[in-house]
């Protein structure tokens, strides 16, 4: 479904040696249909950055990406949101503050299609929009006139998810999407993560810093270390995994352990 | 008696400029709010669309259609500051101040002289005029019917799936390229729109007046801007058709406010450094606030 073949990417290239970053290192992954892969690693590991590169929102330096035999290597961002839905750990970066509810529904439900001189608004994408929202039980199906500045950080959270996977992307995006949240609501957004991924059948990439939600979630495991995949790990052998013997592969890779890592031991 | 009757010229002055200058707040309005850029452009299109418009109805044209190229000017003047912004990555402040610049020039060449004056050719304001026997209120008329439509057409635009990826390109592009909207192409075309309505209005303000010279464009954004943020206070902004009629309206009210200081003795001179200064506090309210509320004695409650 998604290819990355060879991928490097490499930060401040033209500066001294020792300051040259190599973020992904030659990164090769092959991700099936319907996979839920959740991703750990280090701080600079190079997680973010492989999201990124898959999104588009950073070039390739080396190597390419193949989304269900297109090659988009080459493709602009918000070209490739034409496949791809994506949530970012920011709440205040996945939606626009000053539109309403409904606006950024509007927006995200047309990400796949060219956008037109079509009125945007219509009473069977409001119905719809409603349905969906009265799923996300928080009560936003009753807010949909209100700016999305005024929700929380979790309700906005949910909004993006709902926004990302409205228009049922190939590829869902997960960038510590719950790391801004506190743990209750945090817990939330995940559980319903979890539910719109199932339903959908969507195949998914979630960062994740919390090593309980990368064993918890999921049927495939990656860890990074030094922009290199270390471990992958998938199936019957993923379940039986523990948090011991995951801190066992950190210290194998050399990880150091950050102490966002730690409290969510 | 004359104060009535000069308070009435004043509300009739402010209503007549106000209307024609809320068509140039609305494109400020869609640079700077919709946008969230300040566009120098504006400076220079104003004059553009002024000096196009007459200069064709001096060489025979029909004054609408002097109208619309007039528009059409101030379109392609945007559309070149959002190239030069997006494509070749220059900042937006520049690229404005790089279009106003060659503007200038361009502006020069197109009235071949300083300034431009009309004889008795015919204007957009001359056909209500033959209908209503007053020359304030036909003049108003007409530019009203102006700005109804400009509203009209912008209410409907921003809400159609083009507008609505426009105003999530202004709020925040991370979130606009995530959802697949092409946010060089948004900005470009946002700021084409912002200044054929910038350009519209030189325009109007010269077939009003049958005049145009060069420095018709000076203080054009202070002057936006300050309609935008009185119209805001005043009026609200809780929807986004709210929003653009508070600042027309917001338009309307500067234009009140300025001919009220001039009738109270401010020296026409003086009013640029007055419209700069007001619009610097009113920029740094926010600022202001945050201070005093800071340095206030807390409030001490008494049990009594």
């Amino acid at each position: 479904m998604l290819k990355v073949n060879n991928v490097t990417k490499i930060f401040n290239k033209s500066l001294n040696e020792e300051d040259i970053k190599v973020a992904l290192d030659n990164v090769s992954l092959n991700v099936n249909d319907g996979d839920f892969i959740t991703v750990i690693g280090g701080n600079g590991s190079g997680k973010s950055t492989l999201l990124n590169v898959i999104s588009g929102a950073l070039d390739v330096d080396e190597g390419s990406i193949i989304i269900d035999d297109v090659n988009v290597t080459k493709l602009l961002e918000h070209r490739r949101a034409t496949y791809i839905g994506i949530v970012f750990q920011d709440p205040l970066q996945g939606t626009a503050a000053n539109m309403s509810v409904i606006e950024n529904l509007l927006v995200a439900s047309r990400r796949a299609k060219a956008k037109t001189l079509k009125w945007g608004f219509n009473k069977k994408d409001t119905e719809e929009f409603k349905e969906k929202l009265k799923e996300l039980n928080l009560g936003l199906e009753n807010r949909l006139n209100q700016k999305v500045g005024l929700l929380s950080g979790g309700q906005r959270q949910a909004l993006t998810l709902l926004m990302a996977t409205l228009d049922k992307p190939k590829l869902l995006l997960l960038d510590e999407h719950t790391a801004a949240l506190d743990p209750k609501t945090s817990k939330t957004v995940l559980e319903l993560t979890e539910k719109i991924v199932t339903t959908n059948n969507l195949t998914t990439i979630m960062i994740t810093h919390n090593m309980r939600d990368a064993l918890r979630y999921g049927n495939r495991l990656l860890m990074l270390s030094e922009g290199k995949i270390v471990f992958d790990v998938a199936g019957e052998e993923k379940k039986k995994l523990s948090i011991e013997d995951l801190l066992k592969k950190f210290d194998e890779a050399n990880i150091e352990l950050t102490d966002q890592m730690i409290l969510n031991k | 008696m004359d104060i009535i009757e000069s308070i009435f010229f004043i509300l009739q002055d402010g209503l007549e400029l106000g209307l024609i200058w809320s068509i140039m707040a609305l494109g400020i309005f869609i640079s700077y709010r919709a946008l969230e850029t300040a566009d120098l452009t504006a400076e220079g299109a104003v004059t553009l669309g002024s000096s196009i418009t007459l200069s064709l109805i001096l060489k025979g044209m029909s004054a609408p259609l002097a109208l619309l190229i007039a528009l059409l000017g101030g379109f392609i003047a945007g559309a070149i500051t959002g190239i030069l912004h997006t494509k070749l990555k220059i900042p937006a402040i520049l690229s404005g101040i790089i279009t106003m610049t060659g503007l200038y020039s361009i502006n020069l060449r197109v009235m071949g002289k300083a300034s431009l004056y009309l004889g008795d050719e015919i204007t957009v304001y001359s056909y209500l005029r033959e209908i209503i026997n007053s020359s304030a209120a036909s003049k108003i008329m007409t530019t009203l019917l102006v700005v109804v439509i400009i509203f009209f057409i912008l209410y409907w635009f921003f809400g159609t799936e083009i507008g609505m990826s426009l105003r999530a390109t202004g709020m925040n592009q991370k979130m606009a390229r995530a959802q697949g909207i092409n946010t060089h192409f948004m900005i470009i075309l946002g700021l084409a729109i912002s200044n054929a309505l910038i350009a519209l209005s030189g325009a109007l303000s010269a077939q009003s007046n049958r005049t145009a010279n060069m420095d018709i464009g000076k203080g054009t954004i202070v002057i936006g801007l300050a309609s935008i943020i009185i119209g805001e206070v005043i009026f609200g902004k809780k929807s986004f058709k709210n929003w653009l009629i508070a600042v027309i309206l917001g338009s309307i009210v500067f234009q009140i406010i300025v001919g009220i200081a001039i009738a109270l003795g401010l020296n026409p001179n003086d009013l640029k450094l007055v419209q700069a200064i007001l619009i610097a506090f009113i920029l740094a309210l926010p600022v202001i606030k945050k201070t005093k509320a800071k340095y206030k004695k807390p409030e001490v409650k008494l049990n009594a």
